[in-house]
């Protein structure tokens, strides 16, 4: 049977690239949320805790 | 109620509420993610090589569980689609946008690991075999469905539109999943644990059960992202409109 290793490291791989990548995009994605809702409070005249 | 809650109420946010600080949800994350690697290692260090395949099997712990987290995804959208186009709750259209968008992703990881599975074993990359083609249509469906969000404006009719295009475009996971047992082609039959071997059964419940909770934690932190941003809007319209301010609070 022909050595397929590479094919299995591969899906492994891109796997993890996908769950990494989508993490670190929802962590951005949080922050410009948190960003935009501290410059509409400050336009409010807010305080903020 | 915490200060997130509060600052993620919605449309009928109190003037004078706290900055958005989101509970920690991160350990579940983490948990999450530490599971997927421990299933992952279970799965491959413990399986015998399949008669056929032989190491190749071991793709089937990933791309599996990605296919079935991604319909469970899709469910949420159904169900969140329809509860919001009866009660018009806003929360309902946003839960269903993060599902959506989790479920387009999972998808696609699904196909490109179809595809890196099929090439050594089919010997082709792709064929527009009933399975695959219904999966990339269903891909294509949810893509659209973020598009449609991202260009249409009100807030209404973009809740309206996106509800209806979600129902509709989950209809079609039980054609995607059936479509095996319909018109038997290149794609083998559903791998669950009553079509394989037994001694790959509990890798391949290990290796869903921590995509559920990858998926779990990725829905939950995007549908908070989600609601932080549409109360950030919320808050923007209500200052241009006068509404919130030194003003407002005397």
């Amino acid at each position: 049977m022909p050595d397929n290793s590479g094919y299995i490291v591969a899906a492994y791989a891109i796997t993890w690239v996908v769950v990494i990548a989508y993490v670190l995009r929802l962590n951005a994605v949080t922050r410009r949320a948190r960003a935009h809702y501290v410059e509409a409070s400050h336009s409010g005249g807010h305080e903020h805790e | 109620m915490s200060s997130v809650d509060s600052a993620v109420a919605g449309p009928r946010m109190r003037a004078g509420h706290a900055a958005p600080v989101t509970r920690s949800f991160a350990w579940f994350g983490a948990l999450a993610l530490v599971a997927l690697l421990g299933a992952q290692l279970y799965g491959v260090l413990t399986s015998p090589p399949d008669r056929d395949m032989g190491d190749l099997q071991k793709i089937m712990y990933v791309h599996v569980p990605a296919a079935w987290n991604a319909f469970i995804a899709y469910l949420v959208v159904a169900i969140a689609s329809l509860s919001y186009l009866w009660k018009g709750q806003e929360r309902h259209d946003l839960l269903a946008a993060s599902a959506a968008e989790v479920g387009a992703v999972l998808t696609a990881l699904t196909l490109v690991l179809g595809s890196i599975w099929g090439r050594p074993t089919w010997g082709i990359w792709w064929t527009w075999d009933p399975r695959l083609t219904s999966t990339a249509v269903l891909l294509l469906i949810f893509v659209g469905y973020l598009a449609l969000r991202s260009f249409v404006d009100d807030d209404d009719r973009r809740a309206q539109w996106s509800a209806a295009v979600g129902v509709i475009g989950a209809l079609n996971v039980p054609i995607v999943y059936m479509s095996v047992k319909w018109w038997r082609t290149l794609h083998q039959m559903q791998s669950s644990p009553s079509t394989i071997d037994p001694r790959y059964v509990v890798g391949l419940r290990l290796n869903a059960i921590a995509v559920l909770m990858v998926l779990i934690y990725f829905i939950v932190q995007r549908y908070r992202a989600a609601q932080i941003e549409r109360a950030a809007e919320h808050l923007a319209e209500r200052v241009a409109l006068g509404l919130e301010g030194q003003g407002a609070r005397q």
